[in-house]
C-alpha cells in the first residue's frame, strides 16, 4: 500500500532531517530512492514535494549545501547544520509523540463506541 | 547505463525555465534529478525527448510550475507564522505597557508617560500594521482588502491622535477630525453598501453600521469644536489680562509706599515676573496669549525658565521665613506651582500663570498690612 501524499506532507520535513542525520550528506534523487528502499516502496516522496521542502529547510538555516559538478550538471548535496541537528531531535520526538497520540486515539475510539 | 551529455542537460534546463521553474536552486535540483532517473531508466529504444517528457510527467499533477508555487507557498507561510507571532507578542507588550502606564498614572508614580507613549506607539506602528497585513493575506476579495486598509489607517490615526492629545503635542485635533471623516464618509458607506445586499451579512452589517455611527457621534460629542476652543482661549486670555492689570495696579500702589515692601518680597515678585514672561514667551512667541501647553514640562525643558523657577522657590522660602510671625502673609507652597512633589502642580500654562499672579498679589498685600 502506498501512503497518500496528504499523510506524507506533514511529516516530510522530519523524514528529510532524520535521513540526513543518519546518512550525513545526500542529494535529492538519493533521498527519494533511500525512502523508497527503506519503506519497501510504501512511501514515495514526490519531487514536487521534496524540492520545495529542501529549499525551505535551507532558507531556514537547518540545512547547508555542498555543490559538485558533473560536467555542466550541478549536484547539490544537503547536510544538517548545527541548528538543523538540534531541530531534528525536536521534530523526531514531536512526530513520535504525535504517532503515540494518534495510536491512542484510534485504539480508544472503538472502545468508546 | 546511458550518460546525459551537456547538450541534453542544457535542453532540460531551458525546458524547466520555460515551464516556470524560476528558482535557480530548485531548477538545478530538478535537472539533476531528471538526469539521474533518465540514466537509470532510459533505454536506446526511445529517443531522449520522448523519454524526458515521460519522466517529467511524473513530477506534477497539472503543470510543472506547481513545484515553484509550492516553494513560494512554503516560504510565504513561514513568514506568515513569524508575523503572526510578532503580532501577538507586540499586542501583549502594548497591552501590558498601557495597563501599567494607566496604573502608574493613577498612583502618581513616575514612568506613566513613558509606558503610555511606548504602548500606544507599539499599538499603532507595529500591532495594527501587522494585523492588517495578515488580514490582507487571508482575504481574497478586493473590496474587503480596501476596507481592511482604510479601517487600519483610521485605527492607527485614532491611537496616534489619542497619544498626541495626552502628550499635548500639536495636531491631535486635526488627526481626530481626519479619523471622523475617514470613518463616517469613506469606511462606513463602503462597508454598508458592500455587505448590505448580501442576505447572509445584512443584519450584521446594519448592527455594525449603527455601532460605527454611535461611536462617531460619541467621539464628536467629546471633541470641542474649533469655535469653542477659540472662545475658551479668549476667555483665558481675558482673565489673565484682567489679573495682570490688578497686579500692575497693586505694584504701583506698593511702589508709592516703598519703605513697607521688604527685599524678600521684591525678590519673590521679580522671580515670579521673570517666570511669567518666560512662560508667555514659550507659549506664543512673546505675545500675551495663553497656549494650552504643559507648563511644568516647558519649565523643565527650558534653561532660563528652570532657573527662574528655582529662584522663585528659593525666594518664597526665604520670604515665608521672614514673615513667619504673620501667618496671613505666608505664601502657600502646596496645591500650586511651588509644590515640587505634586506632579500636576504646573500642568497647564493658564493655571501656572494664575498661580504666579496670585503669588505676586500675595507679596504686594504686605504693603497694605
Amino acid at each position: 500500500m502506498i501512503y497518500s501524499s496528504e499523510l506524507i506532507k506533514g511529516t516530510l520535513k522530519t523524514i528529510v532531517l532524520k535521513l540526513l542525520e543518519d546518512n550525513g550528506r545526500m542529494y535529492g534523487y538519493e533521498i527519494t530512492q533511500k525512502v523508497k528502499d527503506l519503506t519497501g516502496d510504501r512511501i514515495q516522496i514526490t519531487e514536487g514535494a521534496l524540492y520545495p521542502t529542501l529549499h525551505v529547510l535551507e532558507e531556514d538555516g537547518l540545512l547547508v549545501t555542498d555543490v559538485e559538478y558533473i560536467g555542466k550538471r550541478v549536484r547539490k548535496y544537503y547536510r544538517l547544520s548545527n541548528e538543523g541537528k538540534a531541530k531534528t531531535n525536536e521534530k523526531v520526538s514531536e512526530l513520535r509523540d504525535f504517532i503515540g497520540t494518534i495510536q491512542f486515539l484510534l485504539d480508544l475510539k472503538p472502545q468508546n463506541s | 547505463m546511458i550518460s546525459i551529455n551537456d547538450e541534453q542537460f542544457d535542453f532540460i534546463l531551458n525546458d524547466l525555465s520555460a515551464q516556470g521553474i524560476d528558482t535557480e536552486s530548485v531548477r538545478m535540483n530538478l535537472a539533476d534529478h531528471i538526469c539521474c532517473i533518465l540514466e537509470q531508466e532510459w533505454s536506446n529504444d526511445t529517443d531522449f525527448k520522448t523519454q524526458y517528457q515521460a519522466v517529467l510527467r511524473r513530477f506534477y499533477r497539472k503543470h510543472l510550475n506547481e513545484i515553484e508555487e509550492e516553494t513560494h507557498h512554503l516560504l510565504t507561510n513561514k513568514n506568515y507564522y513569524v508575523m503572526k507571532k510578532f503580532m501577538i507578542i507586540s499586542g501583549i507588550v502594548a497591552s501590558v505597557l498601557l495597563t501599567l502606564g494607566v496604573t502608574l498614572k493613577y498612583l502618581h508614580f513616575p514612568g506613566a508617560a513613558v509606558c503610555i507613549t511606548l504602548g500606544t506607539v507599539i499599538t499603532s506602528l507595529l500591532f495594527l500594521p501587522l494585523f492588517a497585513t495578515l488580514k490582507l493575506r487571508e482575504q481574497s476579495k478586493i473590496k474587503t482588502k480596501i476596507l481592511v486598509i482604510i479601517g487600519t489607517l483610521a485605527s492607527i490615526l485614532l491611537t496616534l491622535a489619542i497619544l498626541f492629545k495626552i502628550q499635548h503635542w500639536p495636531g491631535a485635533n486635526a488627526m481626530g477630525g481626519l479619523v471622523f471623516v475617514i470613518v463616517a464618509f469613506v469606511y462606513l458607506p463602503l462597508y454598508f453598501f458592500s455587505y448590505f445586499r448580501d442576505p447572509e451579512t445584512r443584519v450584521n452589517t446594519i448592527i455594525t453600521s449603527i455601532i460605527i455611527v454611535l461611536s462617531c457621534g460619541l467621539f464628536m460629542s467629546l471633541t470641542l469644536t474649533p469655535s469653542t476652543e477659540r472662545y475658551l482661549q479668549e476667555r483665558k486670555n481675558a482673565s489673565f489680562q484682567l489679573t495682570e492689570q490688578l497686579v500692575q495696579n497693586e505694584l504701583k500702589f506698593a511702589q508709592s509706599k516703598q519703605d513697607v515692601i521688604t527685599d524678600n518680597a521684591k525678590l519673590v515678585f521679580n522671580a515670579a515676573e521673570i517666570l511669567k514672561k518666560q512662560l508667555v514667551e514659550l507659549g506664543k512667541g512673546g505675545q500675551l496669549l495663553i497656549e494650552d501647553f504643559q507648563a511644568y514640562d516647558a519649565i523643565m525643558n527650558h534653561k532660563a525658565a528652570n532657573e527662574a523657577w528655582t529662584a522663585l522657590i528659593k525666594n518664597v522660602l526665604a520670604y515665608n521665613q521672614s514673615v513667619g510671625e504673620k501667618p496671613e502673609l505666608v505664601i502657600p507652597t502646596t496645591l500650586n506651582i511651588l509644590a515640587k512633589n505634586e506632579p500636576h502642580a504646573g500642568s497647564k500654562a493658564f493655571e501656572t500663570l494664575n498661580d504666579l499672579q496670585q503669588i505676586q498679589l500675595k507679596v504686594l498685600q504686605q504693603s497694605i498690612k
